[in-house]
């Protein structure tokens, strides 16, 4: 086949997944930016005390829920590895079970939990003699239970990729160690980690970026309450687009974060390009 | 021609041709090439709570297609929802015909019909304004700042106001005759009364009644109850609006201020003094419903009676508790002896500039709000909307009897709900929401300003007056924005 000849069957090949990537992302861009640049909505959103906060909870939540997520996948998936235990394996399929709970149903569940009177949790700390918390009744709280909740639902997700990882790691380099008397601390510091932290950094990069996105879990949860204190970017864009009948302010704000994402996806370009 | 190029070529005419069908058979997509159609009426419907109601529209429609011999594709769309396929629908230019959403009058309609995107409708309005009850009929009276005039830009069709509803059997056992006639009718006295029953139900059994509350009161900033709520107090303190009904901000008048602050102590006392659960800062509209249906309140204002239709229907509950435990009483009278203000929120059926076929929407729109169609949609929502046609409240005994048969089966003579409900529209003064004086207090309700205020007291211990204060700018600057 010739290299025109080859160019031709990928371009047909392409085109199809060309044709929607315009529609549906570049032309949709464009229009947005288009828009925006029209009049000075940016600046009104900036001027929005409200804006400033949900930057900062966009941040203390993404910041939170990657990193304690990653943290948790990478030493659950160690677990994971102790398939001798039959314990082990009957609680890996169990906690794949969060990542299969469709969002809408678990984050009801978890609000309904979390209620102040009658929810599962306070039961629970009055039993043990702790008095209950106004879980979504303030700032605090309500951050806490949207960081927990994408904790509890993704992390099972990002478990099986590291586990998927460590079984790619050389057994006979545990074996050596083992022979030479090295502690589970000083294996997992000088063959898991090394092995395992490129992938680390990915997918911290890779969840960063979904979350600074992320609008489900955080408009489902709160909806921005108490008294619009936990407005995320995700959900304030919204806000303005549907609620206070504002497109273009909300159309400006998510241009706002790409951006931000681009620097995110070049870095994860490089990173995943270094490593191929 | 080698076999890779044949399967390229293969493919690339698969793609073109699939672009081809969307551009002939789907040609209004791309608005391009397009043969006439055949006549269509495209109605967008906020999906009723119960079956009964959009079975009512869909045998409305059919019958109004067979008349016209013409197709009328209906679309149902949940309460949250509707408002944003609207919106993007007029963004894209491509509205439906018809369109009839729950939280139009508050946030949309006024706006709309500012921008010019409303069609005018005094025409419909004209030929029916004997029959409308006429505050029910001011809302649909807005400002069009595109044509810098007033018109009718909608057709009411229902409206909604606050209820009361409570579990007799809840304050029997606190101790009290739970009858109708038996609760105070006076302002102090009626709010200490259910203060009194939450006091003497965890006083006689505490492990029992820790987590049941006198009063379900809505706070939550993504709710409507919750400003609702909010206005319906500050009718009752104030002795002047926040908005004249010629359009002027009023938030500067002493009086205004007074009465904002009396609105903000009395919802927050009602609070921080224990006698609504905490976790009502975070309630949506449903969740006061559901913490009633759940009996962890004794009583709860909601607007239009769709807890104890929802008992009813069996939705939950059961039709004992409808006829037998519960009950709906009228408001107090105010702090200062003056009959309850209804807060009315007003309904209605839009049809847009861009809408395609607008001769043929108001031909519906005339069909649909005829004394029969109309009555017979309302009354499958089992009472939970109000007609905003006189002939059809005042005449029909539905609205003054309810389900008055099946009360005998569980023996008691009337229905508890329905009657009281809508004599509720008969009596005292009718009050719309101010978005009806100037389209810029509908972004008030968007924004929810009092209730975030509400809930800066509430969760940081905020200074009221200063929270009011706050709150009365970010109103004015929402009015200096709309020009």
């Amino acid at each position: 086949m010739s290299y025109k000849q080859t160019n031709f069957l990928g371009l047909a090949f392409s085109l199809p997944f060309l044709i929607i990537f315009a529609a549906f992302v570049v032309y949709p861009l464009l229009y947005s930016a288009l828009v925006v640049s029209s009049g000075d909505y940016l600046s009104r959103v900036m001027s929005d005390p409200l804006f400033w906060r949900s930057l900062t909870n966009t941040l203390i939540y993404v910041a939170l829920a990657v990193n304690i997520k990653m943290f948790l996948a990478l030493v659950l998936s160690g677990l994971l590895t102790f398939t001798q235990f039959r314990i082990v394996k009957v609680m890996s399929y169990l906690y794949l079970l969060p990542w299969a709970v469709p969002i809408i149903a678990g984050v009801l569940s978890y609000r309904w939990m979390l209620q102040k009177e009658w929810g599962i949790v306070n039961k629970f700390l009055s039993d043990i003699g702790l008095q209950p918390v106004n879980w979504l009744g303030s700032y605090e709280g309500a951050m806490a239970a949207l960081v927990s909740f994408h904790v509890w639902k993704w992390t099972p997700l990002w478990t099986l990729t590291f586990y998927a990882a460590r079984q790619g790691i050389d057994p006979s380099l545990y074996e050596a160690a083992k022979i030479d008397g090295a502690s589970m601390l000083k294996e997992f510091l000088y063959i898991t980690w090394p092995q395992l932290k490129y992938l680390y950094i990915f997918n911290t990069m890779l969840s960063t970026i979904w979350v600074i996105g992320e609008f489900d879990i955080p408009y489902l949860l709160t909806r921005g309450d108490p008294g619009e204190t936990t407005h995320l970017l995700s959900t304030l864009g919204f806000r303005y687009a549907f609620v206070l009948l504002r497109i273009r302010e909300g159309l400006s704000l998510y241009l706002l974060v790409i951006p931000v994402l681009l620097i995110f996806i070049i870095l994860l370009l490089r990173l995943f390009g270094g490593r191929r | 021609m080698k076999r890779a190029t044949i399967i390229g070529v293969v493919v690339a005419v698969v793609v073109i041709a699939a672009l081809l069908s969307i551009v002939l058979v789907q040609p209004r997509i791309l608005g391009i090439g397009a043969a006439p159609q055949p006549t269509k009426l495209v109605i967008w419907w906020n999906k009723g709570y119960y079956a009964e109601e959009d079975l009512a529209l869909m045998e409305a429609a059919q019958e109004f297609g067979k008349m016209k011999g013409v197709f009328v594709e209906v679309s149902f769309f949940t309460t949250e929802d509707i408002p944003k396929k609207l919106i993007a629908a007029l963004e894209a230019r491509s509205p439906p015909d018809v369109a009839y959403a729950h939280f139009e009058d508050w946030m949309l309609s006024p706006r709309w019909a500012w921008d010019g995107l409303l069609e005018d409708v005094s025409d419909i309005i004209n030929e029916n304004k004997q029959r409308y009850i006429s505050e029910a009929l001011q809302t649909a009276y807005l400002y069009n700042n595109k044509e810098g005039k007033y018109s009718y830009y909608k057709v009411p069709i229902q409206m909604q106001t606050i209820h009361i509803h409570y579990w007799k059997d809840l304050v029997a056992e606190a101790g009290f005759d739970p009858s109708p006639e038996k609760i105070p009718k006076t302002w102090n006295e009626f709010w200490n009364f259910w203060f009194t029953v939450q006091d003497k139900l965890r006083a006689k059994d505490p492990e029992k009644y820790k987590n049941v509350y006198a009063i379900g009161w809505t706070l939550g900033t993504g709710s409507t109850d919750a400003f609702y709520n909010f206005e319906t107090i500050y009718h009752y303190y104030a002795t002047k609006p926040i908005v004249t009904p010629d359009g002027k901000l009023n938030v500067d008048d002493p009086a205004v201020r007074e009465a904002l602050i009396k609105t903000f102590e009395f919802i927050v006392n009602l609070h921080k003094r224990g006698y609504n659960p905490e976790g009502a800062l975070t309630w949506a509209d449903p969740d006061n419903n559901a913490a009633f249906h759940a009996r962890t309140i004794v009583m709860v204002p909601n607007p239009t009676i769709s807890i104890p239709a929802a008992q009813y229907f069996g939705a939950v509950g059961s039709r004992e508790n409808y006829y037998t435990k519960m009950a709906t009483v009228d408001w107090p009278k105010g702090p200062d002896g003056r009959d309850p203000p209804r807060l009315i929120a007003v309904k209605s059926l839009l049809i847009f500039k861009d809408s395609k076929n607008k001769e043929l929407a108001k031909e519906f729109i005339r069909y649909f709000i005829s004394k029969d169609v109309l009555n017979k949609y309302t009354k499958a929502s089992a009472g939970r909307w109000a007609p905003v046609f006189k002939d059809i409240l005042n005449e029909d005994k539905f609205y003054f009897e309810g389900f008055k048969a099946g009360a005998k089966a569980f023996g008691v003579e009337e229905d508890p709900h329905i009657p009281v409900a809508y004599n509720q529209f008969r009596t005292g003064r009718l009050q719309p929401f101010y978005y009806v004086y100037h389209p810029a207090y509908s972004q008030v309700y968007a924004e929810r300003t009092w209730i975030v205020y509400l809930n800066k007291v509430i969760l940081e211990n905020y200074p009221i007056d200063k929270a009011v204060d706050e709150a009365i700018a970010r109103v004015k600057q929402i009015f200096a924005a709309w020009k």
